[in-house]
């Protein structure tokens, strides 16, 4: 029931995106304005939902995949608020809205919406991985829309097609400027992401690092790390490091998209003691047969880190955890 | 109370006629004084711009004619009747209104939807009242032709898209740049439309110039005009990684700025993007430098291209413009009819009350027996007779003057009534329009 509120914030977002084209087609100010109300209205619901959602399932809502790309939405959405708001990105919803309406639409017709072990869930290095990775991708997808926007601009200026939707469009030092803020603030983030996830991963399994997630997230973080250095040390500009912004975002998106449909094994293995599901389709032990836990592995809890920080309202659950298993 | 309207503009003057007529803001004061003496007007107000002069005047008198305001005209700008006479034109009434309401939407303009004129006639306005030289007829006039301008401004094309060369270049440039605030202007070579490019530039706010001529003087020359540096000739592509923006207009017969000035350029520029105008003909910049990334080359035939399109944009949303001035001219016509009607109405009831007096008057002498209560019952009767005489008359000249037919009414009035006696004529604001000279259409 509760995910009526999630189609609803989502249903709004499309008609914010279809209002948003009409400002770049036409240059309405009225459109303009109503887009940023109804994102308002629609981030609104959205961040109702997810607080019902956690209040729900008695967790921060970032440890299922479907909850945590619900989180990931918001802050997409949260970001392209501020950037309208305080750079005057007015041509932004048109791209940013569209994709976060179908991607929310995707993810809740396909992500699952279970946890994965509860033990698990409760570690710290897991928070700062789902936190980190939720900014990270964020931050990135905004820089890839940046990007796409910087290359329309950029044709739209090299076929000198003068017209509405030129003048609706950010400048490209704007669009530049910003491609480069967002990657120098995403990159510690992702950074982060990844040396956590390495942390938990060990703990996992011994042959980590023979996953395609992991290879396929170091060619990204390389991508990104490529992107700065050739920006900030041989001064590329424009259309090339917009194409390599675009290439390293397509890479974390197949990341999420496997973690979100597919179910990589480092963050299903523990699926067996997810908290049912959603549709109530997919059952538990269907989810068991096809992600076996790996023998030998003690689970993740914060006991497995004691130098790890325990803030007060965070509890392992040792006892119930244990006796399961 | 009628409305005038006496004026010229760029259609129907040339530009040694309009600067003799036109006023500087300090001497409208005075002329406004001198103008409601002279032609006897209650209100007035003058707008007056580098492509119009026009007089709106209103009131009653027999003086406030287009003949006595044309020879006004003539004798305070030291002109001759005939001299003037042939670029004025004349409206009326409703006619006055659509073409106020024209002007105020820039539908009128010489170049059609340019956003000074509703300022200009806002400021006129203002400085008519601030004066007290307008009243009711002027203010509602001057207020709902502000609102329609406005509207037309909001809600149609009319200002859309840049209509000169200049303006598109410096759209283009902000469109690569954002703003020109700190960015620097090379100018190669020099002509008058790359001179008003450049100072089109530097208004939008590019902050440094870089001038290079085959004459060094002509470049140290412009340099100085435009607050700019001149530079050596042969020394341009030294100095190309320093500008932002390019405008390139030489008499050369070939290119001047080739795809290896432009690639080395931009290496010492660390891939920052390179805005260039190439404004000669024929062309001075190789157009193989397109090609490259990050460098943005436009010609004069791109230019003109976009200007004539939205020329041509503008010149369509101008039929939009003026059924949405009708809608408005129309609802203004309505108001304007009732301050037509309004003295007729006046002198009406004062040559009831002047009959109604005389045969009480009459009365009273020959009964001479009555009491004062007497006095006052007959009285209030008489009062009343004649106002409700008059109710329906002046109910149907109010709902004739509100949907602008009452000239049959208001024309058969003083006949019904016997005012021949009466000074002056009924009032009307709709003169026909038979009074107004040939090329006086502009405005409907």
């Amino acid at each position: 029931m509760l995910l009526i509120l999630f189609y609803i914030a989502v249903g709004i977002y499309l008609v914010a995106a279809v209002l948003g084209w009409s400002y770049v087609r036409a240059g309405s100010e009225a459109a303009s304005s109503a887009t940023r109300r109804l994102a308002a209205v629609g981030l609104a619901i959205h961040a109702l939902f997810l607080a019902l959602w956690g209040v729900g399932h008695s967790r921060f809502p970032a440890y299922a995949p479907f909850e945590a790309f619900a989180l990931l939405l918001a802050c997409v959405v949260i970001g392209y608020l501020v950037l309208a708001h305080s750079l005057r990105l007015r041509a932004l919803p048109a791209f940013v809205l569209p994709l976060v309406a179908l991607a929310g639409l995707a993810i809740a017709l396909f992500a699952p919406a279970e946890a994965a072990d509860r033990t698990t869930a409760r570690s710290l290095w897991l928070l700062l991985h789902a936190v980190t990775a939720l900014l990270g991708a964020a931050d990135f997808l905004v820089a890839f829309v940046v990007a796409a926007m910087y290359l329309v601009q950029q044709r739209l200026l090299k076929r000198k097609s003068v017209g509405p939707l030129m003048e609706h469009m950010p400048s490209l030092d704007t669009l530049d400027r910003l491609n480069y803020q967002t990657i120098a603030l995403g990159m510690p983030v992702f950074t982060l992401t990844l040396v956590s996830g390495i942390v938990l991963a060990i703990e996992k399994r011994p042959d980590w690092w023979a996953n395609w997630m992991v290879a396929s997230s170091f060619v990204a973080w390389i991508v990104y790390a490529i992107l700065l250095h050739v920006r900030l040390i041989a001064g590329w500009r424009g259309p090339k490091v917009a194409y390599l912004t675009i290439l390293g975002f397509l890479l974390v998106a197949a990341i999420l998209c496997g973690i979100a449909f597919l179910g990589d094994t480092l963050h299903t293995m523990s699926r067996e003691r997810g908290r049912g599901s959603r549709g109530g389709g997919r059952g538990e032990t269907q989810e068991a047969a096809l992600c076996p836990r790996p023998s030998g592995l003690a689970p993740l809890s914060l006991d497995s880190f004691p130098l790890a920080p325990r803030p007060s309202g965070l509890r392992p659950f040792p006892s119930e955890a244990r006796d399961a298993s | 109370m009628r409305l005038e309207l006496v004026g010229l503009n760029h259609r129907t003057a040339p530009v040694e006629i309009r600067e003799r007529l036109a006023l500087r803001d300090d001497q409208l004061q005075g002329s406004l004084e001198h103008l409601r003496a002279a032609v006897d007007a209650r209100e007035a107000v003058i707008l007056s711009t580098c492509n119009r002069v026009e007089l709106y005047l209103a009131g009653d008198s027999e003086r406030l004619a287009p003949a006595s305001v044309a020879a006004y005209l003539a004798a305070s700008n030291a002109l001759t009747l005939d001299d003037l006479r042939p670029h004025l034109y004349y409206h009326s009434g409703r006619a006055a209104v659509r073409h106020l309401f024209a002007v105020a939407a820039s539908v009128d303009s010489m170049i059609v939807g340019e956003p000074q004129i509703l300022g200009q006639v806002k400021q006129a306005y203002l400085t008519a009242a601030e004066h007290g030289a307008t009243g009711k007829l002027l203010n509602a006039l001057f207020h709902a032709a502000i609102k329609a301008g406005k509207e037309v401004r909001t809600q149609t094309a009319i200002g859309a898209g840049h209509v000169s060369v200049s303006s598109v270049a410096v759209e283009l440039a902000e469109k690569v740049f954002e703003s020109l605030e700190g960015r620097t202007v090379l100018l190669l070579g020099s002509g008058d439309m790359a001179e008003q490019a450049l100072i089109h530039l530097i208004e939008s706010g590019a902050s440094a110039t870089l001038i290079a001529n085959r004459t060094f003087e002509r470049a140290q020359a412009l340099a100085e005009r435009h607050g700019g540096q001149a530079i050596p000739y042969d020394h341009f592509a030294e100095r190309l990684a320093e500008a932002d923006v390019v405008l390139v207009s030489t008499g050369a017969p070939h290119f001047v700025l080739t795809r290896d000035h432009l690639r080395d350029a931009l290496r010492r520029r660390r891939g920052a993007p390179l805005l260039v105008i190439d404004i000669a003909v024929p062309r001075n910049v190789d157009p193989a430098a397109a090609e490259l990334d990050n460098v943005f080359l436009y010609d004069i035939d791109d230019l003109e291209s976009v200007v004539s399109r939205n020329r041509q944009e503008r010149e369509e949303s101008v039929v939009r413009a003026y059924a949405l001035l009708e809608r408005h001219a129309a609802a203004f016509i309505a108001q304007l009819g009732i301050f037509a009607i309004e003295p007729l109405i006046v002198q009406l009831d004062a040559r009831a009350a002047a009959l109604r007096d005389a045969e009480l008057d009459r009365l009273f002498a020959k009964l001479g027996h009555l009491t004062d209560a007497d006095r006052g019952a007959v009285r209030e009767t008489a009062s009343r007779l004649v106002n409700k005489l008059l109710h329906n008359p002046k109910i149907a000249l109010r709902r004739a003057a509100a949907e602008g037919r009452h000239t049959p009414l208001a024309d058969a009035v003083p006949e019904l009534f016997g005012f021949e006696e009466e000074e002056s004529p009924p009032a009307e604001a709709t003169q026909d329009p038979s009074r107004q000279t040939p090329q006086a259409k502009t405005g409907d």
